[in-house]
């Protein structure tokens, strides 16, 4: 409970109009405890309505929206996560689209064999699947997102390869060498 | 996301972020905010303020996850007293806040779904400026609403 005074609906009016009020404010609950519940369980039974009526299609951009957005939130972050990498994204969209991966291989026009290794990280996707990929969400996950992705584990995997590493370093003659300075 | 600035017309990029504990008496001591804050700190409490500017607020919004019903619900919103008005510098606060809400329902897999309680005589100005529907005595944004608010106020990339 506020000890402030706090300024009503109507201390609000005297001030701005309605347009500007909601431009503004959304002001707490003034239901009594008795129109809560009532209130509340008119709202439950419209809400639970509005789910079960929802079509697939809904359904299914709703989703991909949710996917697109987490992806911007792991981008924003520094931190590789391998539930964030290509072939796992990958494996959700199908997932979500509820197809084999025949048939999200037909739809794609690449081999099935060729979306497997890809799927199982034995292969790395190339830009034509990216712009494939968009196109077929309708643009709903933009080729750029599919590309950060992919790029993202590629840092991860040079960080983490000494193996590589220490065979290329051999290679290499004339290496530079400075003096540390005092 | 981005704010306009009212009298140039000039785009300014913001930034949202949860409101942190030590916040909290910065607000009590601001008077361009005029509701105790301090209550809503069982809620997930957010503030808007520009990137240039980060210790200015310019607009705090608490919201209540409400994962059995598929829904946030907004549950305080204020936008601070220079940004009110005829004379605001600055406006889209509250657009983006909202917007911002029906972002994380999105993500938390409730379909966009943001509700309200509206004083009767907004929820008009609730469902065209923003998409809201009702719902019984609540108002309700969700789906393709709440995707046309986000790409209104927060930018699609």
């Amino acid at each position: 409970m506020s000890k402030i005074k706090e300024p009503t609906y109507e201390d609000v009016r005297k001030e701005l109009s309605e347009e500007e009020i909601v431009e503004s404010f959304v002001f707490r609950s003034t239901m009594t405890a008795e129109e809560r519940k009532q209130a509340d369980e008119e709202f439950r039974k419209l809400r639970f309505e509005r789910l079960k009526e929802m079509s697939d299609e809904q359904i299914l951009q709703s989703e991909l929206m949710r996917m697109k957005l987490l992806m911007k939130d792991y981008f924003n972050q520094s931190e590789f996560m391998a539930s964030y990498s290509f072939s796992s994204q990958l494996k959700q969209y199908i997932g979500l689209l509820k197809k084999s991966s025949t048939d999200f291989a037909a739809d794609l026009d690449i081999h099935k064999t060729k979306l497997s290794r890809i799927l199982n990280d034995k292969e790395s996707p190339n830009l034509e699947l990216m712009y494939r990929l968009e196109h077929h969400s309708n643009n709903m996950i933009p080729a750029t997102y599919w590309y950060r992705l992919h790029s993202r584990k590629l840092e991860e995997d040079i960080k983490l390869d000494t193996e590589k590493r220490a065979v290329e370093y051999k290679r290499v003659k004339n290496k530079l060498t400075f003096k540390k300075s005092a | 996301m981005k704010l306009k600035h009212s009298l140039s017309g000039k785009s300014l990029e913001a930034v949202i972020s949860e409101v942190a504990n030590k916040d909290y008496s910065a607000i009590k001591k601001d008077s361009d905010f005029s509701f105790d804050w301090e209550t809503e700190k069982e809620y997930e409490v957010y503030k808007i303020y520009l990137l240039s500017e980060e210790n200015r607020i310019l607009g705090l919004m608490s919201l209540i996850d409400i994962p059995e019903e598929y829904r946030i619900h907004l549950h305080l919103l204020e936008v601070s007293k220079p940004h009110r008005g005829k004379d605001k510098a600055l406006d889209f606060i509250a657009g983006c806040l909202i917007a911002f809400a029906a972002e994380l329902a999105i993500k938390r897999g409730y379909y966009g779904f943001v509700s309200l309680e509206p004083k009767t005589l907004l929820i008009d100005h609730y469902q065209s400026n923003y998409g809201f529907r009702q719902y019984g005595r609540y108002l309700g944004i969700e789906g393709s609403a709440s995707q046309t608010l986000i790409n209104k106020y927060l930018g699609d990339e």
